[in-house]
């Protein structure tokens, strides 16, 4: 099994900056103000890495939308922001006034609408390009105390080589609204993403490496 | 499109609690639950095979046509929140209003991959809404009611500054207007007493003494509303200075007993024996409250008796609180009656107020004074048996005893003192002193030890020079042992200080016959002591000689001070300047008198005066300027060389010469501008003997540390 050339990286790294670029301009196009997006940063961690991620990420309290998928490779991608800020977007949506962080069924279910826009303009994309054949979780909303529980890998089999850690910060300055785009996928074999990614260049989707 | 293919599978779905409608790649639709049917009134019949999005329009909006498309391409499932898609089939409820739902739409294939279809998931999310939208609008009537509330505040606000600030005018135009009438009442009273100090026939005396009466009386009146007007403004402000309150308590007894004695009263005053004598706190104010009851209780009594008793009713090391009562055996006052005596303008009736006179407000100052100390104020009675008015207050204790700076030590450093009492506490803070100054000093317990001691160090060729004795001895008095010293020539020359807690009349007298050299009253200030050292050393008595002794008392070194004192007068109105004068001439002090600031400045240059005693309101140059123009003149020349100073008291005249304001204005503000202007004292106009030899006092104390 080899590792994935700086080149193929790159290439990966800008199949998901594309995807995000996308979710975020449906978020813009939503919340009708401008989402400042930075490049994604994307890298390929052992499974045990995952415990390094979930510390970087910070343990303060979080809400995020989450959805899993299944088929050529296991992952997840998670929407998520500290509570305050996702009470603001759902109340610049909704109109509502929200005053306490803490959201209930309603209003996380608004919030599981925009990270469902989201994160389906991430995964779209990304089985698209790859076209790989995938499975969907429905979104879910997690109002969790750590960080680490949104990552915790219980998904991932764990006897394969690598996860793919992409994760872009955005912001919308209007709003005060921050937060982050997590995406986490295992892959069973380096050499097949490398073929995959292949096949992506060779088919022009993309310009290749 | 094979509709019985998938019939089976569809029946399944009619048994659950969500709307379900499967369509196929071109949204025609395969399936439509019975919840669906419920919800819409749409048979299944009706709408199998038809197009989802030609029969509900909307759905082909950007807004959910592209992201139902995406489905179909990328695979992901897609959501539409009851906040932001509330109708993906729209729905009525039984009243009309729609349905609010959450719909989830996700890619399903069939069995052979061949065919993408859509399941369309539809959850019914009224109630929840209704919910939150009952919270929300409580949420928001409840802000509004918060809104209006501080709206109310704010106006009730508005409305006690604009009556606060009316209350203020009035308290001014009445500060004012006193002040205007204190001024002539200055010249009233001062003249009224120049005008009785001379010869005058029985009756021009009679009318004088009339006009005296009356006078003070109105002067009372003006300052209970002068004090009335500051509560008002909570103006009324407490000093806090020294004070002895034994001291402070015979001042007031003896004040008040000429007018119970002429109505056949007894007056008494008892302090209870643990209460410290030094205390902090403001002996006016203290002394305006006794006056103001005792004075009642001896207005109310006929006959008997009025006792004040001063108990300790809490002591920490800081501070004691005392409780003041005042019994008399006047006419009382009837229950119904009490709660009102505190109130403003309120006697207990206004038939009162014809025969007994007063403002009523004296009470009600009183009540004030109290609670600004820290304390209550309250009142038993029993009608026709008499009433005990009391009230307590929080003093603190004096804990710095005032210190005197290294000045002619050398006078007492060669001398040999011996300190005879069985207290430690009494001789502690003699012993201080004593080592403070450098003085050789011994002590002694009782007579007996006090006579040995004293043979013994003639014997030893190094004789006591001085002995500072108690009264009260366990042995023997203090008085006896002054004749056992005295009587002994070996040890006779020895000059001897009694030092009492008790000092009874003829006390001096008896002492000065037994050959004592000083007499003084504790407690004592350690400049006191100090001068009263100086004065004693180096003088030897001896009985016989006593007709040349001069005998030292506290009064006597008050006096000393004040014959070395200069005042200076600086005081535009003839009629003050002489009121000011005699007043001055009364407490024994050397006064010369300017008229006006720029006066002030010519003589000053002298250094001859070392108190200026400065009216606020000169033409020409008024208080405040010319204060400041000495303050910057003292800055200016520390030292000057053209000013020879002839002797040291000069020297500290042109360090810093204290000022005294004089001013009719009473306001609390005053007092403090005329000390930020940097005056040192102030006393207020019409000028009473007993103010203005207290500031004086407080400022010659200085000059003499």
């Amino acid at each position: 099994m080899r590792a994935l050339t700086p080149d193929e990286i790159d290439v990966l790294t800008e199949i998901i900056n594309i995807g995000v670029g996308r979710a975020a301009g449906s978020l813009s196009d939503i919340i009708g103000s401008h989402v400042i997006l930075k490049v994604p940063h994307v890298e390929l961690l052992p499974l045990e890495g995952l415990h390094e991620v979930a510390l970087k990420l910070g343990h303060e309290r979080i809400s995020s939308v989450i959805q899993t998928f299944q088929g050529s490779f296991i992952g997840s991608a998670a929407l998520v922001f500290p509570p305050d800020s996702a009470a603001r977007l759902v109340s610049a949506l909704t109109g509502d006034h929200i005053t306490s962080p803490n959201l209930d069924s309603v209003r996380s279910g608004t919030l599981m609408e925009i990270g469902n826009i989201v994160i389906n303009g991430i995964l779209g994309t990304i089985s698209n390009i790859l076209k790989c054949n995938l499975h969907f979780s429905l979104p879910e909303f997690r109002d969790i105390n750590k960080i680490m529980e949104l990552v915790r890998g219980d998904d991932f089999k764990g006897d394969a080589g690598f996860i793919v850690f992409a994760e872009a910060n955005f912001s919308i300055k209007a709003l005060e609204i921050s937060g982050f785009i997590v995406i986490l996928f295992e892959i069973d074999s380096m050499d097949y993403l490398a073929s995959m990614i292949e096949n992506a260049t060779l088919d022009g989707t993309i310009d290749g490496p | 499109m094979d509709l019985d293919k998938h019939a089976f599978e569809f029946q399944l779905l009619d048994k659950v609690p969500f709307g379900i409608c499967v369509v196929d790649e071109n949204y025609h639709i395969l399936s439509w639950n019975q919840t669906l049917s419920d919800w819409t009134g749409i048979k299944k019949k009706e709408i199998l095979g038809k197009s989802l999005i030609n029969r509900f329009p909307h759905l082909k909006e950007d807004r959910y046509i592209k992201r139902l498309t995406s489905v179909l391409t990328e695979g992901p499932p897609v959501i539409f929140s009851p906040q932001l898609h509330p109708h993906f089939i729209p729905a009525n409820l039984q009243d009309g209003s729609l349905r609010i739902q959450q719909t989830t739409v996700s890619l399903i294939l069939t069995k052979d991959d061949d065919e993408k279809l859509l399941l369309i998931s539809i959850e019914d999310m009224t109630h929840p809404v209704q919910q939150l939208q009952q919270v929300t609008e409580f949420r928001r009537k409840a802000l509004n009611e918060i809104e209006e509330r501080k709206k109310t505040q704010k106006e009730l606000a508005q409305a006690k500054e604009a009556a606060e600030a009316a209350n203020k005018a009035k308290s001014q135009f009445l500060a004012n207007m006193s002040h205007e009438i204190r001024t002539p009442m200055n010249g009233i009273i001062g003249m009224t007493d120049y005008l009785l100090d001379t010869e005058l026939s029985p009756e021009q005396r009679e009318s004088a003494r009339t006009i005296q009466r009356s006078a003070n009386a109105l002067l009372t009146i003006l300052n209970d509303i002068l004090d009335f007007s500051k509560i008002e403004a909570g103006k009324l402000d407490l000093e806090i200075i020294d004070f002895d309150i034994r001291e402070t308590m015979k001042d007031i007894i003896s004040t008040l007993e000429v007018n119970a004695q002429k109505k056949g009263l007894q007056l008494s005053c008892s302090i209870q024996d643990e209460i410290p004598s030094l205390l902090q706190g403001d002996p006016g104010r203290l002394r305006q409250i006794l006056i103001n009851l005792i004075g009642n209780a001896v207005k109310f009594t006929d006959e008997g008796h009025i006792g004040s008793t001063i108990t300790l009713e809490h002591e920490t090391d800081t501070y004691v609180i005392l409780r003041f009562a005042v019994e008399d055996t006047g006419i009382g006052i009837p229950d119904n009656r009490m709660n009102q005596l505190f109130r403003s303008f309120s006697q207990i009736d206004a038939s009162m107020s014809r025969k007994y006179g007063g403002t009523g407000l004296g009470l009600v100052i009183s009540k004030q004074l109290a609670e600004m100390m820290g304390g209550q104020i309250g009142v038993e009675s029993e009608e026709a048996r008499g009433s005990t008015f009391w009230f307590t207050a929080n003093l603190k204790k004096r804990v710095k005893i005032k210190q005197i700076t290294a000045t002619a030590h050398d006078n007492l450093q060669d001398k040999r003192i011996l300190v005879v009492d069985d207290q430690i506490k009494n001789r502690q803070p003699i012993l201080s002193s004593l080592t403070l100054w450098g003085c050789r000093f011994d002590e002694s317990l009782t007579g007996q030890q006090a006579l040995s001691e004293l043979r013994k160090a003639v014997k030893d060729n190094d004789p006591f020079h001085i002995v500072i004795l108690n009264m009260q001895l366990s042995d023997m008095d203090g008085e006896t042992l002054g004749r056992s010293i005295k009587s002994d020539p070996m040890i006779q020359k020895t000059s001897l200080i009694m030092l009492t807690a008790t000092g009874l009349r003829g006390d001096v007298a008896r002492l000065k016959e037994v050959g004592f050299s000083a007499y003084l009253t504790r407690p004592i200030e350690q400049s006191a002591l100090f001068d009263c050292l100086i004065s004693v050393q180096g003088e030897s008595f001896i009985p016989d000689d006593k007709t040349a002794a001069h005998f030292v008392t506290r009064h006597s070194i008050a006096e000393e001070r004040k014959q070395k004192i200069r005042v200076l007068l600086a005081e535009d109105n003839h009629v003050n300047q002489k009121v000011a004068l005699r007043l001055l001439e009364k407490l024994g002090y050397h006064a010369d008198v300017v008229n006006n600031g720029k006066e002030v400045l010519d003589v000053i240059q002298d250094g001859a005066h070392h108190v200026i005693l400065m009216d606020v309101q000169m033409p020409e140059m008024d208080g405040f300027e010319t204060t400041k123009a000495i303050r910057k003149m003292e800055q200016e020349s520390p030292a000057r060389p053209e000013h020879h100073q002839k002797t040291s008291t000069q020297a500290r005249a042109m360090q810093r010469v204290p000022i005294i304001a004089m001013t009719a204005h009473t306001m609390k503000g005053d007092r403090e501008r005329c000390l930020k202007e940097g005056m040192d004292d102030y006393v207020s106009k019409p000028i009473q003997l007993r103010e203005l030899a207290d500031a004086l006092d407080r400022q010659i104390e200085r000059i003499f540390k």
